[in-house]
């Protein structure tokens, strides 16, 4: 089959496209009587067994706690200073390394933990700083760069992988779906449910398989012939390939991941029954069977006013949820393929505004701290350090594109690699310049 | 603005009782000129331009060495410029009418059939309602009901352009009862309890200049030659308009009062027409893009004069704006790409074709329709879908029209048509578009990335699932309805269906695939609701082609 080089801008034929068309046709489906190809189809996806077992490719779950926790009183405490705040820092089972007196079960597991304490990154704005926390990029008029996990599901994603290799719970994360499009765009679940059938809206066929399989035969038929008519442009081979995908999604067993319901009661309740452990505990499971990139949401963490009244519920949580998650992935073996990441979009002032009960702190990015856990990386360490009252990075600054490309080394991603938007630039996967955290390796 | 009085030859005119009567006479008669703005005799024929301007695409073709795919026939075009022009697929109805119908000159009188329909007004004024009226981080956008509905009248009354982009950016009074504030109150240009004036600017630039100033706001723009002195040499003209309250009621005004005490957070315009550029320290005088520092009376409206300049036939940038997004709408891309980013660095692949249609444009008065017409009625627009093996590659010259993806709205009105007889209510344009379950469709569906990219597609597994599987699509449709209660046999069973579905009549080969199926299932009724969940599901009925 002739190469054909393929120009940003032209319709040209997808070669993967054409070889489908192609095997098709010799099948005599483009003529013949409708049968069943979905079925076909769905069968040699459930044979094929994946060459790399998913547990040794890495995968990544992201703890989003949305709106900017405050560092001071969560990981990076500073007790007998003007800005210590209410909270009490109390001991790890990592000599030297305390953390935020609410936070028990993870102070117990410190040595799973690499905390990032000098995170610099200069976006202080809610939407500004997510964007570029969760892309390596500053939000700029006319592109949208992919979120970390469009990138995940690009790179490490098998291609015949029957569920999204991108999933995101909770409220959106303020990356979109990206130049990258819509194959890798993030598969959200705003309440995590039960039943696969409630997480995945209309996942089950009407009327049940034989049905479907039998009128999506013909419908694939009429495709083939209406894609050859446009010598096969690419919209409608996207069109075609979405189709396919979303079969194939359908008689997945691998949809039995996103039934809870399957996971042992004692698991689920070491989890928690609030929406956040749920999450977490769904993250698991998916990770579990081969998808890359999971997000999970949890908010609200933006504490202008009443930061340690707001942050009593929310680090309890965190705690638990987390800690769970690490126990649980350490436990089956998942932990050393799974980056666990904990952060927000920006850290806290450390300077404590207003005084009395509503006192807060403002957002503040100059000096802040992201958690690692996970995916073969040394762990039970501190990098970086802040001053004695946490204003500024007196050791070690990582910014936000060294901290992408620190992210895309532990998943085995090439952060140089360029992808080509679709006005015809190419963007690498991480800003040049960028320096990864050699510590953690 | 009054029309001259057709003098009645009654002597009754001349006594006063006569003139104050004649005076309420010429009330409806003004109304009914404001329907159809006065034409400049130096406008057109629609014919001579679309002459022109195929000549021209022609040339470039030529010079290419592009063969032009064949014309787009009947069923092709009706359904084009139906989607194109009110927002949705043709009816069976209006199908067979229009396939079947002998005169020559059926395509052009579709097209002013059209143009007359509400529904065109309505399809106007969601595109722009959108533009105006930004995303949410959560996909969904919000309605502005009284902003919509002014929106869809003036388009249904022909406004000029000029005089409703003045309208939105004068716009003046209590916030809940002036519809054209809709554009100020906007997420898009303002920020809880102000009006961003940076924001404003950026948004005049981008939707009626045809200029992404954003990037220039911080620095000069990378790409382009616009620099930070420009972008807030705009924004001065916006940063004396705020809220107050006035008896109690939120009120937008411009006035020197609204300016204000530093501990505002947006950048305000002194009375001398400066602007502190934030965190800058650098004042910079109210400027005209690419021109003069007007003077400007401290004690009079700053952005009158901007306005003034911005739809000033002298202006050639506004009309070009607007001519270059209408011609994207109907062709799929602009004649500058991307639609807001026409530098001298970024020429139109078609420059004659440009400004012949931007003096058009200027020249009828900025009469929408009538551009419309000049668009529409060319062979260029009219051109088939399907690319030859020659030209499949093009995507700039207008060989073949590409397939553009139906956008949310219309995918979600047809589906609603086809699968549950829903019309769109022209008599309640606001119940049109307040179906809840159209508007989580639309949040579902509608893609940030690809903005008005119609020419990508975008739908991922979940918008799939929804259109395999979801209840919409599984309806007791009245399409199926009606051939099973009247008993239609089987040819015309079909033919509805594809009617219904695609506007077009199934080939012989088709209606035999068919045949082969419905031996299989053994069942004409379970047959025939497969046939349209199919129909409706393929690359035909998802694409406008």
């Amino acid at each position: 089959m002739p190469f054909l080089i393929r120009h940003p801008q032209s319709t040209s034929l997808d070669p993967f496209s054409r070889r489908d068309l192609l095997k098709l046709s010799a099948a005599g489906f483009l003529g013949g009587a409708a049968a069943p190809w979905f079925t076909t189809l769905a069968a040699h996806a459930a044979d094929s067994k994946a060459t790399v077992e998913p547990a040794k490719r890495k995968t990544c779950i992201m703890l989003w706690l949305a709106g900017g926790p405050s560092q001071l009183d969560t990981f990076d405490m500073k007790p007998g200073t003007r800005n210590a705040g209410e909270f009490k820092p109390i001991s790890t089972n990592v000599a030297g390394i305390q953390i935020c007196e609410l936070m028990p079960k993870l102070a117990k597991q410190a040595d799973k933990l690499a905390l990032l304490r000098s995170m610099s990154t200069g976006e202080a704005d809610h939407f500004r700083g997510s964007y570029f926390m969760q892309t390596g990029y500053r939000s700029i008029a006319g592109t949208s760069h992919p979120h970390l996990g469009s990138i995940a599901a690009a790179e490490l994603g098998q291609p015949d992988f029957e569920l999204p290799n991108f999933f995101w719970m909770g409220t959106p994360s303020a990356a979109g779906v990206g130049f990258l499009g819509a194959k890798h765009a993030p598969f959200k679940i705003n309440n995590v449910r039960d039943e696969a059938a409630q997480n995945i809206e209309d996942v089950r066929p009407s009327h049940g398989f034989p049905a479907f399989d039998r009128k999506a035969g013909i419908l694939d038929q009429l495709e083939a012939r209406f894609l050859e008519q446009y010598h096969g442009a690419k919209t409608l081979a996207d069109h075609r390939a979405t189709y396919h995908q979303a079969a194939r999604m359908m008689r997945s067993n691998k949809l039995s991941a996103l039934d809870l319901n399957k996971e042992p009661k004692i698991v689920r309740e070491t989890y928690g029954n609030t929406p956040f452990g749920k999450s977490c505990l769904l993250a698991r499971r998916l990770v579990e069977v081969g998808v890359p990139f999971v997000g999970v949401s949890l908010g609200d963490f933006d504490t202008h006013n009443d930061n340690w009244g707001r942050l009593k519920p929310l680090l309890p949580l965190v705690d638990h949820c987390m800690a769970a998650l690490l126990q649980d992935l350490e436990v089956r073996g998942l932990l050393d393929s799974t980056l666990v990441i904990c952060m927000g979009e920006f850290g806290r002032d450390p300077k404590i505004n207003g005084t009395g009960p509503k006192a807060g702190r403002e957002h503040y990015a100059r000096a802040w701290t992201t958690v690692l856990a996970g995916g073969g990386i040394k762990t039970g360490q501190v990098i970086g350090k802040t001053s004695k009252g946490g204003e500024e990075v007196t050791e070690r600054p990582i910014s936000a594109k060294d901290f992408m490309a620190t992210l895309c080394r532990i998943l085995g991603i090439d952060d140089t690699k360029k992808n080509i938007t679709p006005a015809g630039r190419p963007i690498r996967i991480v800003d040049a310049g960028a320096k990864p955290v050699a510590e953690l390796f | 603005m009054s029309g001259k009085l057709s003098l009645g030859v009654h002597s009754l005119w001349f006594s006063p009782l006569a003139i104050a009567f004649g005076t309420l006479m010429l009330g409806p008669v003004r109304e009914a000129r404001a329907e159809s703005p006065p034409k400049p005799s130096t406008s057109h024929r629609p014919a001579e331009i679309v002459a022109e301007v195929d000549r021209a695409i022609d040339q470039k073709l030529a010079e290419k060495r592009l063969p032009a795919s064949p014309q787009a026939d009947d069923a092709e075009f009706l359904r084009r410029v139906t989607i194109d022009l009110i927002g949705r697929v043709p009816t069976a109805g209006e199908a067979s009418a229009f396939l079947d119908a002998k005169s020559s000159d059926k395509r052009a009188r579709l097209i002013d059939d059209l143009l007359a329909r509400p529904e065109y007004g309505r399809n106007f004024g969601i595109l722009w309602h959108n533009r105006v009226i930004p995303l949410s981080t959560e996909n969904s956008r919000e309605l502005n009901p009284k902003l919509f509905l002014w929106f869809v009248e003036g388009f249904n009354r022909n406004r000029p352009w000029s005089q409703t982009v003045s309208e939105l950016l004068l716009a003046e009074g209590d916030v809940k009862k002036t519809p054209t504030l809709g554009f100020y109150l906007s997420g898009a240009n303002s920020v809880e309890r102000y009006v961003q004036a940076d924001r404003v600017a950026g948004s005049v630039s981008q939707l009626f200049l045809g200029v992404n100033l954003r990037c220039a706001q911080c620095h000069n723009h990378p790409f382009a030659k616009w620099k930070q002195t420009e972008f807030w040499g705009v924004a001065a003209f916006f940063g004396r308009v705020g809220y107050t309250q006035k008896n109690k009621e939120k009120i937008l005004a411009e006035s020197p009062k609204i300016v204000n005490k530093d501990s505002q957070p947006v950048a305000t315009a002194r009375p001398d027409a400066t602007i502190l550029i934030p965190g800058k320290n650098k004042a910079i005088k109210a400027r005209f893009l690419e021109g003069e520092e007007p003077k400007l009376d401290p004690n009079q409206s700053f952005r009158a004069p901007f306005v003034k300049w911005l739809t000033a036939p002298t202006n050639e940038r506004f009309a070009a704006a607007a001519v270059n997004r209408l011609w994207a709408h109907f062709l799929g891309r602009g004649l500058v790409n991307p639609v807001d980013d026409m530098h001298d660095d970024n020429p139109s692949t078609h420059p004659a074709v440009m400004k012949m249609l931007t003096r058009e444009f200027a020249v009828s008065g900025y009469d929408q329709k009538h551009l419309i017409r000049c668009i529409c009625n060319s062979k260029t627009y009219q051109r088939g879908s399907r690319p030859l093996s020659a030209n499949q590659f093009d995507r700039t010259f207008y060989s073949h029209m590409p397939l553009r993806l139906l956008p949310p709205e219309v995918l979600w009105d047809s589906l609603a048509m086809v699968m549950d007889g829903r019309m769109i209510d022209t008599k309640d344009m606001l119940k049109s578009v307040g179906d809840p379950g159209r508007f989580f469709w639309v949040t579902s569906f509608t893609s940030q990335e690809a903005g008005e990219d119609r020419t990508r597609y975008t739908h991922g597994v979940p918008q799939v699932l929804k259109m395999l599987n979801s209840m919409l699509m599984h309806a007791n449709s009245p399409t199926v309805r009606k051939i099973l209660q009247e008993k239609l046999a089987w040819e015309k069973g079909v033919e509805w269906i594809y009617l219904s579905a695609l506007a077009r009549r199934p080939t012989a080969e088709e209606i035999n695939v068919w045949k082969k199926y419905r031996d299989e299932v053994k069942n004409p009724e379970t047959t025939y609701r497969d046939m349209l969940w199919a129909l409706l599901n393929s690359g035909e009925f998802v694409f406008n082609h």
